[in-house]
């Protein structure tokens, strides 16, 4: 048999240990340890190594990890088209805006398509006489005759000449213009309606 | 009157350590084929496993967490590409390293300080503690001060140790499977698995004789 120092075996212990040597080797190692107390501490010490920290005991998880993992994993599952189905009707919305987006902004090129806003359409009734205009800061207003927002200060301009200097109408007129009632809580409408607001 | 003892049936070993894995694949096909509520059952098995890579290599609790979700995050995310050639567990091993990491990386970036990785010692080494080793059972580590000593131990070994030591040791990868996680060759898991081993004896050795009068110590048996 191969006598080993023990610098041979300090070499071999790992694979000793793993029992990765062969069977002459494996003699070898055993028969120095036989003889020297000094391997036979570090070949001890090292399998005990091994066994205390393959134990498993040594990294628990922190308590609530599962639970915290899971909810991560439940999110994640919601954000993904397969898994859910509003996931998917909200990236088919986003799509659609986009789309939307995308027409509008080409059709301002070239070929103006219809645009779908009752509130972007252009204005079909200017008002045939006097505006009333005030500016405060950056916003420039103008109202019909009777609009109960206007406050005595306002100048007079044609409606032709307001809206080319840049004024556009307060939101009570602008509902003459389109032609619509818009949607927002305000003063009776039926006052205004018997305004003596300009004909079409 | 003694109750007749009810008759068990065992499965062969063999059979025995085939059924959980075939469960693993059939698992495993699910999730793929959108069954996405069944991963956590998946990776269930592994959450100690995954959490224990990341702390080995960030030596941090907090980023161990954050990181081993966001390993798990990314497996959910890419398991289509999952392939049964590898062992799903190795897998999964291989993404958390990635991630803790790039993780370490982005921290040692910021905190301007080397990585430590350095290049494999070709010396031998050389054990410093010879005195008689006493064996510290197993049971042990549920106390304190012993597993302060075993993490504090583990910490202070450089990175490229820490990693071939928890992958071998802690999560008992095979050396191919610990070669292939890491992506470094056989030769080099085994240097440094016997570097980490024996360090982490010497470490250890001082810190156990100081105790041994407090803790069940045993005489270190000989199997051979």
């Amino acid at each position: 048999m191969v006598e080993l120092s023990c610098e041979e075996v300090w070499r071999e212990v790992s694979s000793y240990l793993d029992s990765e040597v062969d069977s002459a080797m494996r003699a070898a190692i055993e028969d120095h340890l036989r003889k020297c107390a000094h391997c036979s501490a570090v070949v001890d010490g090292t399998r005990n190594v091994m066994q205390i920290y393959g134990d498993g005991r040594l990294f628990e998880v922190p308590a609530g990890f599962g639970d915290r993992l899971r909810q991560r994993l439940e999110m994640e599952g919601k954000r993904t088209p397969h898994g859910n189905w509003t996931a998917w009707v909200l990236t088919a919305a986003a799509a659609g805006i986009i789309t939307i987006g995308l027409g509008v902004s080409s059709g301002t090129a070239g070929n103006q398509p219809r645009l779908r806003s009752a509130h972007s359409q252009p204005s079909q009734r200017i008002p045939a006489g006097l505006v009333y205009v005030s500016q405060v800061g950056t916003a420039k207003l103008f109202h019909v005759k009777g609009c109960h927002y206007m406050h005595g200060k306002e100048k007079a301009l044609p409606a032709e000449e307001a809206i080319r200097q840049g004024y556009t109408p307060c939101i009570y007129c602008m509902r003459e213009f389109l032609g619509q009632r818009a949607a927002v809580p305000g003063p009776d409408p039926e006052r205004y309606s018997k305004s003596e607001s300009p004909e079409p | 009157m003694a109750q007749p003892r009810p008759k068990i049936v065992e499965l062969p070993v063999s059979a025995r350590a085939a059924e959980p894995e075939r469960d693993e694949v059939e698992l495993i096909l699910r999730v793929q084929g959108g069954e996405r509520e069944l991963f956590y059952e998946l990776i269930r098995p592994y959450e100690r496993r995954i959490y224990a890579a990341a702390v080995a290599i960030l030596r941090n609790e907090a980023d161990a967490e954050e990181v081993a979700q966001e390993a798990f995050l990314k497996a959910l995310r890419y398991i289509g590409t999952f392939r049964s050639e590898a062992r799903f567990s190795t897998w999964l091993t291989q993404i958390v390293i990635n991630e803790a990491r790039m993780r370490r990386r982005k921290h040692h970036a910021d905190r301007m300080e080397p990585i430590g990785e350095i290049a494999d010692d070709e010396g031998n080494y050389t054990p410093r503690d010879f005195a008689d080793w006493r064996e510290v059972p197993i049971e042990a580590v549920e106390r304190s001060e012993v597993r302060s000593a075993l993490t504090n131990a583990l910490a202070s070994l450089t990175a490229i140790y820490r990693e071939v030591f928890v992958l071998r040791d802690v999560q008992n990868l095979s050396i191919e499977e610990t070669a292939q996680a890491l992506k470094i060759s056989h030769a080099a898991v085994k240097t440094r698995l016997l570097r980490a081993r024996l360090m982490l004896r010497d470490l250890l050795a001082p810190e156990f004789r100081q105790w041994s009068d407090r803790l069940p110590f045993a005489k270190g048996s000989k199997p051979w």
